[in-house]
């Protein structure tokens, strides 16, 4: 009954101050006198509540009354609205959200598909073959320090040094020199995305042309960024190499790439006229990745056509003499190189440097069979060997080993 | 003070204003995610179901030359101006280039963001995330399809009647002749 006593004396108040104002007219304000609510014990809202609630009560006891059915019904359907777990404490119904989570939480990690994996070539990983094309390049301080064409050149310096700090600054040379004469990795051709994801035939003909989706997710590497194809015909697939490369370097462009392919790559005549073998090799570094076809098939190329034309002075002492070795050791054509060491450079370490090479690789050959023991051998054994078995230009490589045979061995590697 | 007519004048140019916002399901319980936000509200109609009320859209903005439209595809509140926006969740270029591709990008992670929010999309946003696979398929993207399929189809009837006439008029001339 206090309830209803507050509600009067509102109303009361209400009558008392809103109608007694100038613009009002004479019915701004209904007028409700006690007679009103003499019949009503309260407001019809709140009997109907009051009456629900003794009625549920009642139902739990057992008590029955006439449209039970109805509450029931309007009560059962209200059940959703509840939650499914009684809170006792308002901390659990509004949890604390990791606002990190939600956001970076789920992001779009889109793996390769399976059997696709970066492959380098097995044979240029092993440790004795590094060493070997390492020391084959060589060391010139002229040609790996060189002026390059663009660079800002520093005037040079003169500082008085004690041994020690002479001894620390050659140090740091050695791994300049490392840096400079590190090798492009030889690597194993990738091999074509094949996926497709869905197959929407209501789809064809909706266009003319090929629809391409990236991914722009901020921090994923471009090996785990999704792209999708949606051809005409309603398609769904993966993109694949060149589609990817086209669309990173819309997104995610990078110095010294291009988006469409420069012709010097198909018709190199005049570039190699003018030896800039090194500058194609540089080029081909900076725009293509070292698995996709056009690197090898390129650098394939450039190789080639050194080794006709025997300039391999070009790329002595550069870090893509190594690859150039390799490439020939492979495919079984060191002879053009046999003879530029022995007749040019006169040198019968680098010689025996290379036959050890190509019986690393090429282990099934007769040079590698006969020549089990490659330390205990001389160089001049070790090539002899290698010309006996399995040269091509048998006759030319005999004479130029005659004059190592000749001069003595304490002049041999003067 | 800002006078009553200018205000009038304002509301009437504005007119995007009036228009109503759009409804979005929300999960059950998830009402807790969104109780610090004031912008949007968790309400429930007389069925019990409840909904998100919000303003915010992803839509796509012109941009771009004469002749030459580029989209953004963006967030943006529903009362505003086409190329205004609070985020930018990726690109669209609907002219094909040399290999007679569309290139279009997606921040996959900011679109789930904010459709959990309660984001409206637009109707060649849905085309898009259908097509990429990220959504179902947009039922207007196929009734399109086969209106095309349809029309082309009448097309090439109509030609092949076209030559069909013309081949049976060169063999009379030769006859004739």
């Amino acid at each position: 009954m206090t309830t209803l006593l507050h509600r009067f004396t509102v109303a009361k108040l209400l009558r008392v101050a809103c109608c007694r104002s100038v613009y009002s007219g004479p019915e701004a304000y209904p007028v409700f006198s006690r007679q009103d609510f003499a019949e009503d014990d309260g407001t019809w809202e709140w009997k109907k509540l009051h009456n629900i609630r003794q009625r549920v009560v009642d139902i739990q006891n057992g008590i029955n009354h006439e449209g039970d059915k109805k509450i029931v019904d309007d009560e059962a359907r209200k059940v959703h609205l509840l939650p499914h777990k009684i809170y006792s404490k308002p901390e659990e119904y509004y949890p604390l959200t990791d606002v990190a989570k939600v956001v970076y939480g789920n992001k779009t990690k889109d793996p390769m598909p399976k059997g696709i994996k970066h492959k380098m070539d097995p044979d240029f990983i092993r440790p004795e073959v590094q060493d070997l094309l390492k020391s084959l390049t060589g060391r010139d301080p002229e040609i790996v320090f060189a002026e390059q064409t663009g660079l800002y050149t520093h005037m040079p310096r003169v500082r008085l040094l004690t041994t020690e700090q002479l001894n620390q600054e050659i140090k740091k040379m050695d791994e300049k020199f490392d840096e400079m004469l590190e090798m492009p990795p030889v690597m194993l051709e990738r091999e074509e995305i094949e996926e497709t994801i869905a197959f929407d035939e209501l789809l064809d003909g909706y266009e003319e042309g090929k629809l391409i989706f990236t991914d722009i997710t901020v921090d994923l590497k471009p090996d785990e960024r999704c792209m999708v194809v949606r051809e005409p015909t309603g398609l769904l697939r993966r993109a694949q190499w060149d589609e990817r490369d086209r669309a990173l370097g819309v997104y995610y462009p990078k110095r010294g790439r291009s988006l469409h392919k420069d012709p010097v790559f198909e018709n190199p005549q005049v570039a190699f006229k003018n030896q800039f073998h090194k500058n194609i090799l540089e080029r081909i570094l900076v725009e293509f990745v070292p698995d996709s076809k056009e690197f090898i098939h390129y650098t394939q190329m450039v190789y080639d056509e050194i080794d006709k034309e025997s300039q391999y002075d070009l790329l002595r002492s550069t870090r893509f003499f190594g690859g150039l070795a390799f490439y020939l050791a492979k495919h079984k054509s060191i002879d053009g190189l046999l003879k530029n060491i022995l007749e040019n450079k006169s040198s019968l370490p680098d010689a025996a440097d290379l036959v050890k090479l190509f019986c690393l690789i090429n282990n099934e050959s007769n040079t590698a069979k006969n020549l089990k023991d490659l330390n205990n051998c001389d160089d001049f054994r070790i090539v002899q060997v290698y010309v006996q078995n399995d040269a091509t230009m048998k006759k030319i490589l005999e004479l130029s080993l005659q004059t190592f045979q000749q001069i003595p061995q304490s002049a041999q590697n003067f | 003070m800002v006078r009553l007519s200018w205000l009038l004048l304002e509301r009437v140019r504005n007119f995007r204003k009036l228009q109503t916002t759009r409804e979005r399901l929300v999960a059950r319980n998830a009402e807790c995610l969104f109780a610090g936000d004031e912008n949007i509200q968790v309400y429930s109609k007389l069925d019990g179901v409840p909904r998100l009320k919000n303003q915010y859209a992803i839509r796509l903005a012109k941009h771009g030359c004469p002749n030459r439209p580029f989209y953004h595809i963006v967030l943006a509140k529903t009362y505003d101006d086409r190329d205004t926006e609070i985020e930018q969740l990726g690109t669209y270029d609907p002219m094909p280039n040399i290999n007679n591709e569309k290139l279009c990008a997606l921040n996959f992670e900011r679109i789930k963001y904010h459709i959990a929010l309660g984001a409206y999309l637009t109707r060649p946003i849905r085309r898009l995330l259908g097509l990429s696979g990220f959504l179902p398929l947009d039922p207007t993207l196929l009734i399109f399809a086969e209106n095309l399929r349809r029309r082309k189809a009448i097309e090439q009837k109509i030609k092949s009647k076209e030559s069909e006439d013309s081949e049976e008029k060169t063999e009379t001339e030769k006859e004739v002749d």
